[in-house]
């Protein structure tokens, strides 16, 4: 046994436990040195201790500068003393905005008036946040005032005036029975080695026993992402289906991701508020200058207003997949040589522009599809989603399928298909599908009818792994990628 | 998706609750039931069933217990309210139409959800008022029968449910309407609706509180303004339908555009006709049987003979344009849970993607080295990609003009930045810790965006150094064949002298080696890194 491992357990063995940092002190060891020995004791089971986190907070540099008043206070003093009536009147917005989500002050047609609560507020001068700020900044027991005040908390963080980190600690440490029975004894062999092998020492000896109960150190398997094997569950049903794989850019002209789908140039979608358009570069090239007059036209005749080029090339971040399907359709209707009926799939990443939290992601995956013939039919796409459905998810789960009518701008008939989910007793979406609308695969140069589709992974994945929270799996904590369910 | 509510308690007077959420479904809408109150999802080629006697109409016809007429929506052939136009609008808000209606009943919650659904109206299909605004105004309370539209320079009026008078002015500035739609008009061109001695409305502001509406009044004139005539006149139609709904006599209003007069609502039902073959071999269903049947379940006046099915179209149905409209409304008359699946019949054989087996590869080497794949977001901000790294802004990110969430703004450009934070969230666990990514990043080229992958690595344990990132590196070139070389480089990130570039043919296209402590500070990691990243075409 080696000298550092002896010294502990010897120091152990007459106290029962001890922490690490007496161990460090004690023993004059070094921190790192006494750490390795305590992962070679653990290992064979001659110790025993947990991993602690410690939470260590500090306050940002707003943080800090709330410590005497916060700006939604100043404001409902402000309000009280009659220096601030009205809306245009307030110079920090930050205080004027929390004030009315705490419900402190109204606001009707521009005038500013406190409520019942913020006027005892501004008397009492008590507010939980700043106690907790000050708790905070005094340097605290940090896990005491989380749990004593969780909400104050988690307002703080969220304002981001606290720094939140956590660390890891080494928990008591306690010897155990194996611990207490290993003894330096020259006739008992700890560890067989070269030596004891090659000149037959072990002859006559004993071996110290192991208890085969306890554990020894978990090992963590290097593994794949989560979303990678789903994914690959994925493209694997569709080639098993006879799907051609095929992708596409993520960045693109609104030319390919709303004007070619016919999406009309004023509808709601194509707002800063659900998409992300870029600003550098703030437009991107749209192709052929042909299927511009020809996309131009089919915009005029449905809707009836006129089509502004320069909308249509705006750079954006792809918000479906779809994109990717009218890309490939416009190839295959500007190709002689293809032979139908065409089966392609996709699969990528796209992009919505949403306030991050625990049920929404900016960015999730989607698997379109497109099947190109002639004669094909809405029961051939039923066929299709139904048949891919039963492969990935099990015959109990297709059996509880369910369509629904829907409304797309570029596919009509249109419909959704959801699953029932056991668990929430609830039908969850699975996607949207339906035949796109001759006027887009006239414009791309398509005399075949084409049958689309798009489904969102993520969900499928979460449900399947019982994740509450959808950034999680984008974390990449190590501890809950070593932890996580396999698929 | 428009979202609208409805009292419990009403809907249950018109249908049973269970069977309201399935033939919702069954039309295609979702439905969330409440204690007290029922929501549901219309979507937007529908937006008439945002009124509650359009939407239970709907479904009492669906079900089978309510027969259309063509008959149904003719308004009275006379003119209640004529409106002149002036040449004043024609820049700002040209449209504009109406309806006229007596024996109205506003008791109850009537009152209410009228307006909710004119409210509910011009915020989605009419786009927050700036493509279609109703309003709404007791017929009784307008003086004399013809109506001037016009844009004035200044006036002022008393708003609804104000007491005091206003200037249009102040309304802008002031008033909580004025604030929410006052960009909808230019200054000082202010479109406005007269009657004979006063002022009815500040149009798509808010209307004169002499014309106010309560659940006293029984008799309506609904005026439909807007930049989009198609729009405009849809909403007069759908008006017409909701106020037949609601059991009332509708008149007619007349428009004058200098020599021009049209009058509204007109109540017609379009009439189209489409082979029944063509049905046929859009649906792919075998058994179809009766067309004509399934599609009155939509609310149309259907017949069928010789092949062909002819529909006439309710004045409401606004979003009919072609034939597939109508086969579509047949598949839903059918039932889409009904329809018996079909396979595509041909021989095909699938086949990945050519860049696959590369990324596949790479994965199993780097399981197979220890090191536990990483997946993240390819949207984040300069703070981590070059702040946080200690590596200056090289200005080529592509960046995002708008995001809701704070620390979004650029593309990732490199993946080492984000593999740091994914590390630095993992300090509480067991070492040593070892992930690898492989997955797209984004560069701003001239004109364009240059989409590649990207492969790295990161290792973080008390004995990190400069050998093991070598070593990773050594085993990636030979078990993938690349025929790359090593030079000594600086990079910021990295510590002088424990820093590799790897060159292909004297391009660098990655580094490799020990992380800076700044660096590490910088991202609260107490523990060495070694990390590494190449750019692969």
């Amino acid at each position: 046994m080696h000298r550092y491992c002896s010294m502990i357990l010897n120091y152990l063995k007459s106290r029962g436990s001890a922490s690490a940092d007496q161990l460090i002190a004690e023993l004059g060891l070094g921190e790192d040195k006494v750490l390795w020995a305590l992962e070679v004791l653990k290992r064979d089971g001659a110790i025993e201790y947990k991993r602690d986190a410690v939470t260590d907070v500090s306050l940002t540099e707003e943080g800090k500068s709330y410590i005497d008043m916060f700006p939604e206070e100043r404001l409902v003093k402000s309000v009280a003393e009659g220096k601030v009536r009205a809306v245009g009147d307030v110079d920090d917005k930050i205080g004027l905005n929390w004030a009315k989500r705490n419900g402190w002050i109204t606001i009707d047609g521009g005038k500013l008036s406190l409520t019942k609560l913020g006027a005892s507020i501004e008397q009492s001068g008590r507010y939980a946040l700043r106690d907790t700020l000050r708790d905070l900044s005094a340097g605290g027991d940090t896990k005491r005032i989380m749990l004593k005040s969780s909400t104050a908390f988690d307002s703080l963080k969220r304002r981001h005036l606290i720094d939140v980190h956590e660390r890891g600690t080494i928990g008591t440490i306690r010897i155990t029975d194996t611990g207490n029975s290993i003894n330096d004894n020259v006739d008992e062999i700890s560890y067989l080695d070269r030596e004891i092998i090659k000149g037959r020492l072990w002859e006559g000896k004993r071996f110290s026993e192991y208890d085969v109960n306890i554990s020894y150190g978990d090992i963590y398997p290097a593994r794949m992402h989560p979303m990678h094997e789903f994914i690959n569950m994925v493209r694997e049903t569709w080639l098993s289906m006879g799907f051609v794989e095929g992708s596409g850019p993520i960045v693109n002209p609104a030319f390919w991701n709303f004007d070619v789908l016919l999406t009309p140039q004023h509808h709601p979608a194509r707002d800063m508020q659900d998409t992300f358009f870029l600003s550098d570069p703030d437009t991107v090239g749209t192709g052929e200058r042909s299927l511009l007059k020809r996309v131009k036209a089919a915009h005029e005749r449905s809707f009836g207003t006129d089509w502004d080029v320069s909308l249509a090339k705006r750079a954006l971040l792809r918000t479906h997949n779809t994109v990717v399907s009218a890309r490939y359709i416009r190839e295959l209707g500007s190709s002689s040589r293809a032979k139908y009926p065409i089966k392609a799939f996709f699969v990528g990443r796209v992009f919505r522009n949403e306030s991050i939290d625990y049920k929404h992601r900016a960015e999730f995956y989607q698997s379109d599809g497109i099947i190109v013939g002639d004669n094909l039919t809405f029961s051939n796409l039923i066929f299709e989603l139904r048949e891919f459905f039963g492969r990935l998810l099990g015959e109990s789960v297709a059996e509880s399928i369910m369509l629904r009518p829907s409304y797309f701008p570029f596919t009509e008939p249109s419909l959704e298909i959801f699953y029932f989910d056991k668990n929430h007793k609830d039908y969850i979406e699975l996607g949207g599908a339906g035949i796109i609308r001759e006027e887009i695969t006239g414009a791309l140069g398509m005399n075949k009818r084409v049958l689309a589709w798009g489904l969102g992974l993520d969900r499928l994945l979460f449900d399947r792994m019982g994740i509450y929270d959808i950034n999680e799996i984008y974390r990449n904590r190590v501890g809950w990628l070593r932890a996580r369910k396999s698929l | 998706m428009a979202n609208i509510a409805f009292r419990v308690r009403d809907v249950k007077r018109r249908i049973e609750l269970s069977k309201f959420s399935r033939l919702m479904s069954e039309m295609g809408f979702e439905t969330d039931i409440g204690k007290d109150e029922v929501n549901v999802d219309i979507t937007p080629h529908r937006p008439e069933l945002l009124d509650f006697d359009m939407l239970m109409w709907a479904l009492e016809v669906f079900d089978g217990r309510a027969k259309p007429s063509k008959t149904d929506y003719i308004p009275i052939n006379e003119r209640l309210i004529d409106i002149e136009v002036s040449k004043s609008v024609s820049g700002i808000r040209p449209f504009i139409m109406g309806v006229a209606a007596k024996r109205v009943d506003l008791s109850g919650r009537k009152a209410d959800y009228l307006i909710r659904f004119i409210e509910k109206i011009s915020e989605t299909y009419g786009r927050k008022r700036s493509r279609i605004a109703i309003g709404i105004h007791d017929l009784s309370k307008i003086s004399g029968n013809t109506l001037r539209y016009e844009a004035l320079s200044e006036s002022s009026f008393v708003p609804l449910d104000s007491e005091y008078s206003m200037s249009f002015d102040d309304i802008i500035r002031r008033h909580q309407k004025g604030i929410e739609y006052g960009g909808l008009v230019p200054s000082g061109k202010y479109p406005v609706l007269r009657d004979s001695d006063k002022i009815m409305a500040f149009i798509p502001i808010v209307n004169s509180d002499a014309t106010k509406v309560s659940s006293g009044t029984d008799s309506l004139f609904i005026d439909v303004t807007g930049t989009d005539a198609v729009g405009v006149r849809n909403v007069t139609e759908i008006m017409n339908c909701v106020l037949r709904h609601m059991g009332a006599d509708v008149y007619k209003v007349g428009v004058h555009v200098g020599k021009r007069s049209t009058t509204s609502p007109s109540g017609v039902w379009r009439r189209l006709s489409l082979k029944e073959s063509r049905i046929s071999s859009i649906l792919g269903i075998e058994d179809l049987g009766s067309t004509a049947v399934h599609v009155r379940r939509c609310g149309y006046v259907a017949s069928s003979s010789k092949g062909i099915l002819t529909v006439y179209i309710p004045p409401y149905r606004t979003d009919i344009i072609g034939s597939m409209d109508i086969i579509e409304d047949v598949a839903i008359g059918y039932g889409y849970n009904r329809i018996k699946p079909v396979p595509v019949s041909g021989h095909f054989v699938g086949i990945p993607e050519r860049s696959v087996p590369l990324y596949e590869r790479v994965t199993r080497l780097f399981i197979g080295i220890g090191f536990t794949e990483a997946m993240n977001n390819y949207l984040t901000d300069e703070e981590s990609q070059f702040h946080n790294m200690g590596r200056a802004d090289n200005g080529k990110s592509v960046r995002v003009e708008y995001a809701k969430t704070s620390s979004i703004s650029i593309l990732r450009q490199s993946l080492i930045p984000m593999l740091m934070q994914n590390l630095s969230d993992s300090m509480n666990e067991p070492m040593p810790q070892r992930l690898f990514e492989y997955g797209k990043v984004f560069v701003r080229v001239p004109g364009s965006v240059y989409e590649r992958d990207s492969l790295a690595f990161v290792a973080v344990h008390s004995k990190a150094n400069f050998g093991e990132a070598k070593s990773v590196f050594d085993v990636i070139a030979r078990e993938m064949g690349l025929d790359l070389a090593v030079v000594r480089y600086e990079d910021p990130a990295f510590i002088k002298g424990r820093c590799a570039g790897i060159s292909d043919n004297g391009k660098i296209i990655g580094v490799f080696g020990e992380i800076h402590p700044t660096v590490l500070n910088r991202f609260k990691i107490d523990e060495p890194v070694i990390a590494g990243e190449i750019y692969l075409e």
